[in-house]
């Protein structure tokens, strides 16, 4: 039994490793596009460390790459979602014994390596040029924690907004004005005082508290109830995500609109 | 001509009709970004007012320029180029007049 689900276990891996082969290669087929697009960032991201945070630019650096990887995170199930929807590809995944959601996160996790890929060199680029130093940082471990669990958190706001995909089709769109959002308004770079957003800010996004989290890395204690607050939030959002999709699913076959008939 | 020119534009107007929510979250987007810029300067540094200036400037050229290679790129890929070379405008003026 063991050896089964150990064979088991080597083919996802193999699967999964195949998966990230073929995304790699792809990727390098644009590979002109995909500098250029990282260029972009690199300028923004040189901007806003270099003349308007530089004080602050040692915390602004580990944002900068949560926005980097949070905003794939919130369109990447949807931008999928609506790919299997407009090819109709998305029978063939309901009528199999894999759910949607498994498809989905799994999607993510590819995703998650090739921003891995891209987002290596440009951060050390921009920690080259920038001249950062991370002396004062006591607890990396904290930093780690918080990229990490804010990374995951944005794909799981992914999932949520996914399922609206199986209502409006294409929500791409909206989804993707979360961008510019999250990095001026939720928390990353302004400290927000509108009593609503900083609302949303709390109870939606997890990057004003992983902002704290890597400022009390600082201070070297005190940040067990921040990383508590970040995995209670990512496990509640993950619940609502999973009975959502579940309703949008089947919304939308009882409705006929997902096969597009 | 001028004809011509404000009936593309009557045809533009009518497809962003049909895709309202597409349209408004195009704004929604630029306009979020502008104030976000204006925000993360205004609270750091004392705002100029000739930065706003230079963000409309940015905002005029940046989409000219992306706009116009998005279009080739999009006929290229559609083929649709091939039509436009057997016509007997100038590329340039079909990418220029379609600003």
């Amino acid at each position: 039994m063991w050896m089964i689900s150990f064979l088991q276990w080597w083919e996802i891996m193999n699967e999964f490793l195949e998966e990230c082969r073929r995304n790699l290669s792809e990727m390098w087929k644009y590979k002109f596009n995909l500098i250029f697009a990282n260029l972009g960032m690199l300028i923004i991201f040189y901007g806003l460390t270099t003349y308007i945070y530089e004080d602050s630019k040692d915390i602004l650096i580990f944002l900068l790459f949560i926005w980097y990887f949070a905003t794939h995170g919130i369109m990447n199930s949807s931008y999928e979602l609506e790919n299997e929807i407009y090819d109709r590809t998305i029978v063939t995944i309901i009528q199999s014994k894999v759910s949607v959601l498994n498809i989905l996160i799994k999607r993510a996790a590819i995703q998650i390596i090739m921003d891995l890929v891209k987002a290596i060199p440009l951060f050390l680029i921009l920690y080259y040029i920038s001249d950062i130093n991370f002396y004062e940082f006591k607890r990396i471990d904290y930093i780690i924690i918080a990229i990490t669990l804010a990374i995951i958190n944005s794909y799981v706001l992914g999932l949520l907004f996914s399922g609206l995909a199986f209502i409006f089709r294409r929500v791409t769109n909206v989804i993707s004005l979360s961008y510019y959002y999250i990095l001026f308004y939720g928390g990353l770079t302004v400290d927000i005082k509108n009593p609503v957003l900083s609302f949303i800010n709390n109870t939606i996004f997890p990057y004003t508290t992983a902002r704290s989290l890597i400022e009390q890395s600082k201070v070297g204690f005190g940040g067990i109830n921040l990383i508590v607050r970040l995995l209670v939030q990512t496990a509640i959002m993950y619940l609502i995500a999973y009975i959502f999709q579940k309703i949008c699913l089947r919304h939308s076959l009882k409705k006929g609109s997902i096969y597009g008939i | 001509m001028v004809f011509r020119y404000f009936n593309e534009f009557y045809f533009r107007y009518k497809e962003n009709k049909n895709y309202p929510l597409n349209f408004i979250a195009g704004i929604l987007d630029e306009f979020i970004f502008i104030s976000g810029i204006i925000l993360t300067l205004s609270t750091e540094k004392k705002i100029n007012p000739k930065i706003l200036l230079y963000l409309c400037l940015w905002f005029i050229f940046r989409n000219a320029i992306f706009n116009t290679v998005d279009k080739v790129e999009t006929d290229i890929r559609t083929d649709s180029i091939l039509n436009l070379f057997t016509t007997k405008t100038n590329l340039s003026h079909i990418y220029l007049k379609n600003h």
